[in-house]
């Protein structure tokens, strides 16, 4: 394959990277913004979402799309929930002091992963796609001094691959007009900037609190159940959402939404390129490299503000 | 009544207040003076529930909002400006009025009567508080609390640190609140002020009421007051 075409299969691989990616640490940032809270237990929600994915699936039996759209439905609520219910009974208990929040979420971390090794097993189980077909891609090319398009052997992906870039693209764009234009995206943001005076304009911070947790997790969740049938579903699989998360989080800037979008796409995208045409592990290198960068030069982030 | 009875309060452990007991009438302005570090923004918050009582009680008419919690004190109509102004910076003025608008969605006049009284905000609607001039945010915090029709108001120091006409229109407003029968703590310093607008004035020191004077108390002998105050 040519050089063209080689780039824009590994860029449509790392789209699919980036577009989970954006999700998951959308929820980490959010989380971070809104509560002050380093979720470390970000990860397991996100196993979480995997697993029941996979239990939500060999319940109902039936046609793929079927399993498949409804896991999509009812993961994230019940992943969501599992996290508001958390926060109350956990984090509120806390009063959400930074440094005893992250041992507690270390807790729940171990408690999830735990729990799912003891039902789920230590197998990593497939899930299947709703649908599958192998796309090929056309290229433009010049050939005797005019364009012509032609179909590379090899450049193809698959359509469930696009659907995951564009279930992505869609739910980042819900997100976004929850926070900016309903009255709870208003709610959640007065929370975040000056939680006192939030409550002293009777906006219920603890109840904003848990629904923050929730969509978090929901978030992570969702991403989870997207990527499940590329990956599958495995009770330690929320570590590396979690790294790429953290990292995601920092160079976006820490608690900020479009930050966190951009750096995914940054993380996502290069991580694909990098990975096909020299090699994972470089990718892997050259992120933590940026993340060092960015603390030492930018520890507002490369898209964060400064906070008053 | 806004009536406070001993109530003490403080930082975590550290108390600042110590049972301090006022009432503050509908239609009337209770001027909370006292130096620098005297516990008036302690005081206000304490009113608010945004620090836990320590001892005593807060009641508005027959309600405890010591018993509250704190979201469902502005609910009980209590409008709170505080020192330093504290908007929800990155949201619009649009949007900080709404969220003063909360806890009355049925009120929609609320909104037209603060752009009316500050023809600024509807100027600056789409505008993001922290852009504005100082001035224009003190009118932006006290929209903000107005927006929630308040029945008790609590400024603190609003005229801090603004222009004379930025001053007087913010008097104008607060005047205005105590003639709609809001029961109005105006927590102030100047003594200019206090004499044209309270009804009663109560001065802390050390956390601690050292007198309540009322309006002809402070006419015939500005100087006690002076006195007092320490200035
Ligand atoms: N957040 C805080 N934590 C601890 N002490 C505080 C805090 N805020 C104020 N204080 C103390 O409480 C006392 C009263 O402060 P404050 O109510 O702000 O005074 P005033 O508004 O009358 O100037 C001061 O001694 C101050 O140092
Ligand atoms: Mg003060």
């Amino acid at each position: 394959m040519d050089f063209g075409p080689y780039l824009m299969l590994a860029t449509l691989e790392g789209a699919v990277t980036a577009a989970v990616l954006a999700l998951t640490a959308s929820g980490l940032a959010l989380v971070f913004g809104v509560m002050r809270v380093v979720n470390v237990a970000h990860g397991e929600f996100f196993m979480l979402g995997a697993v029941l994915a996979w239990w939500v699936t060999q319940m109902l039996g039936g046609s793929a799309v079927m399993g498949f759209v409804i896991a999509l439905c009812v993961v994230p609520v019940l992943v969501g929930c599992l996290a508001a219910l958390t926060d109350m009974v956990i984090l509120k208990r806390i009063s959400y002091d930074p440094e005893r929040t992250i041992v507690a979420t270390i807790g729940i971390l171990y408690i999830f992963q735990q729990v799912t090794l003891m039902t789920y097993g230590p197998d990593a189980r497939p899930v299947a796609p709703p649908f599958n077909t192998r796309i090929a891609l056309p290229w433009i090319d010049f050939v005797d001094g005019r364009l012509s398009l032609y179909w590379p052997w090899g450049l193809s992906i698959t359509s469930y691959k696009l659907a995951v870039i564009a279930s992505a693209g869609v739910i980042l764009l819900a997100l976004w007009l929850v926070m900016t234009r309903s009255k709870l995206g208003l709610m959640m943001r007065a929370t975040e900037q000056d939680r006192d005076m939030a409550l002293a304009f009777g906006i219920p911070v603890e109840k904003v609190y848990a629904f923050v947790f929730g969509l978090g997790a929901a978030l992570a969740a969702l991403a989870a159940v997207l990527i499940v049938p590329i990956q599958q579903a495995h009770y330690l699989m929320g570590g590396d959402p979690l790294l790429l998360s953290f990292i995601v989080v920092i160079i976006g800037g820490l608690g900020s939404l479009p930050g966190a979008v951009l750096a995914a796409l940054l993380i996502g995208l290069s991580d694909g390129i990098i990975s096909v045409f020299f090699s994972p592990t470089l990718a892997k290198i050259l992120a933590t490299l940026l993340v060092a960068f960015v603390l030492v030069f930018r520890p507002h982030g490369l898209f964060g503000v400064r906070r008053g | 009544m806004l009536q406070l009875e001993n109530v003490s309060a403080g930082y975590g452990r550290a108390q600042v207040l110590r049972e301090v007991s006022f009432a503050a009438k509908p239609g009337e302005i209770l001027c909370l003076a006292g130096r620098n570090g005297a516990g008036k923004t302690t005081t206000v918050q304490a009113i608010m529930g945004l620090l836990p009582l320590m001892g005593g009680s807060v009641t508005w008419k027959q309600i405890v909002l010591s018993d509250l919690p704190p979201h469902q004190v502005p609910r009980a109509g209590i409008g709170y400006v505080p020192q330093g102004r504290r908007l929800f910076g990155d949201l619009t003025v649009g949007q900080n009025l709404d969220i003063g608008r909360f806890t009355n969605g049925k009120d929609l006049h609320a909104l037209d009567d603060v752009l009316e009284l500050f023809p600024r905000l509807r100027e600056r609607y789409t505008q993001r508080a922290n852009t504005l001039s100082g001035g224009e945010q003190q009118m932006l915090a006290m929209g903000r609390a107005m927006c929630l029709r308040p029945s008790v108001l609590l400024l603190d120091e609003p005229t801090e640190g603004l222009q004379p006409s930025m001053i007087t229109a913010i008097r104008d407003a607060t005047a205005q609140m105590r003639d709609r029968g809001v029961a109005v703590v105006l927590v102030e310093q100047r003594l200019d002020a206090i004499a044209a607008l309270a009804d009663q004035v109560a001065l802390l020191e050390n956390g601690r009421l050292r007198a309540v004077l009322t309006r002809e108390e402070v006419a015939v002998d500005p100087q006690k007051l002076a006195h007092l105050l320490g200035v």
